[in-house]
């Protein structure tokens, strides 16, 4: 029986594997999809391709990563196979267009956004700051989160996300848009501003 | 008596022009003529960071910054945010108490070994 240990290679049995890296990997996908189903669909479909190309592993990065780096792909792909047509909950999320948050075009200045510096590179480490960033990823609607990751998580290029589900760049401009000033505002009303 | 402001400024607004006396209200007035209105700004501070802006609006950019924390909070703000992900990717979903149920490992490991050469079946 091969040893458990933290980095067991390619050649290690895919029980080791599950019981190694399953949690992670199984992490890694749940908070890109948001769905518990389709993250385990891509956990197992990452161990099926990791055991059909584990000979061509050539040892350059942890297990780990090789693992991470094939799930990443298998995220990408499941965002591929998504339909190309906005739900009714991305056209109302993109016609709001958070009007109460400004007057004549300037900031409604109770509203605001605060100054997160004194905090935000403290918090980054904290698993409590990451339940709250999960919570905020999910309240998006499904096909804006999914460009959002795209670009903002796996740092694909806008034209590569464009090709990718057939949309324009001003139309992914808009749901960026929409994404970062949802997500910002969630951030800061469920944790920088939690307690004040 | 003048009349209140219906949008006072907070009290952390440390913008370097505020437009609290005659003289810095009509430059606040003149720098809201040249560049853009805050809700512009917001979709702009998105727009650069998927792409280059042309220069001139880049300056007008920072020229709405002289009277305006609250955009430039809102870009830093976007760009931790961006910051915060991309360094943390791989490990977003550590510490949180989501797993993979023991019956769902087993699961995995049954297809696994299904799908195993027969060398790493009795390894």
């Amino acid at each position: 029986m091969l040893s458990s240990t933290a980095n067991a290679g390619p050649s290690a049995t895919p029980d080791v594997w599950v019981d190694e890296h399953g949690d992670c990997l199984y992490r890694y996908a749940l908070v890109r999809v948001r769905r518990p189903e389709v993250a385990q669909d891509l956990v197992q479909e990452t161990f099926l391709a990791a055991l059909r190309s584990q000979d061509k592993f050539a040892g350059r990065s942890s297990v780990r990563s090789w693992l991470c780096g094939i799930l990443k792909n298998k995220i990408v792909d499941y965002y591929r196979t998504l339909g190309r047509e906005a739900s009714f909950t991305d056209m109302a999320f993109l016609s709001d267009e958070f009007s109460e948050k400004f007057v004549d075009g300037g900031w409604v200045h109770a509203d605001a956004p605060k100054d997160w510096k004194p905090e935000a590179d403290v918090i980054a480490h904290r698993a409590e700051f990451w339940g709250t960033m999960r919570s905020c990823l999910g309240k998006l609607p499904d096909r804006i989160a999914n460009v959002f990751m795209l670009r903002e998580m796996e740092g694909i290029s806008t034209k590569e996300i464009c090709k990718m589900l057939s949309i324009t760049e001003s139309n992914l401009f808009v749901m960026l848009h929409r994404a970062r000033m949802a997500l910002r505002e969630c951030l800061e009303l469920n944790w920088f501003q939690k307690d004040k | 008596m003048p009349a209140e402001d219906p949008n006072p400024r907070t009290p952390d607004d440390n913008s370097p022009i505020q437009g609290k006396n005659w003289l810095t209200s009509k430059i606040v007035d003149l720098i809201l003529r040249l560049t853009f209105k805050c809700d512009a700004m917001t979709h702009l501070l998105s727009e650069e960071m998927d792409h280059p802006l042309p220069l001139l609006t880049r300056v007008k950019m920072r020229g709405h910054f002289l009277m305006c924390c609250y955009c430039e909070r809102y870009k830093e703000n976007l760009h931790f945010i961006r910051r915060t992900l991309r360094s943390s990717a791989p490990n977003i979903g550590d510490g949180s108490a989501e797993a993979l149920t023991s019956a769902e490992k087993e699961r995995l490991k049954r297809v696994l070994r299904d799908q195993s050469p027969e060398r790493l079946r009795h390894s």
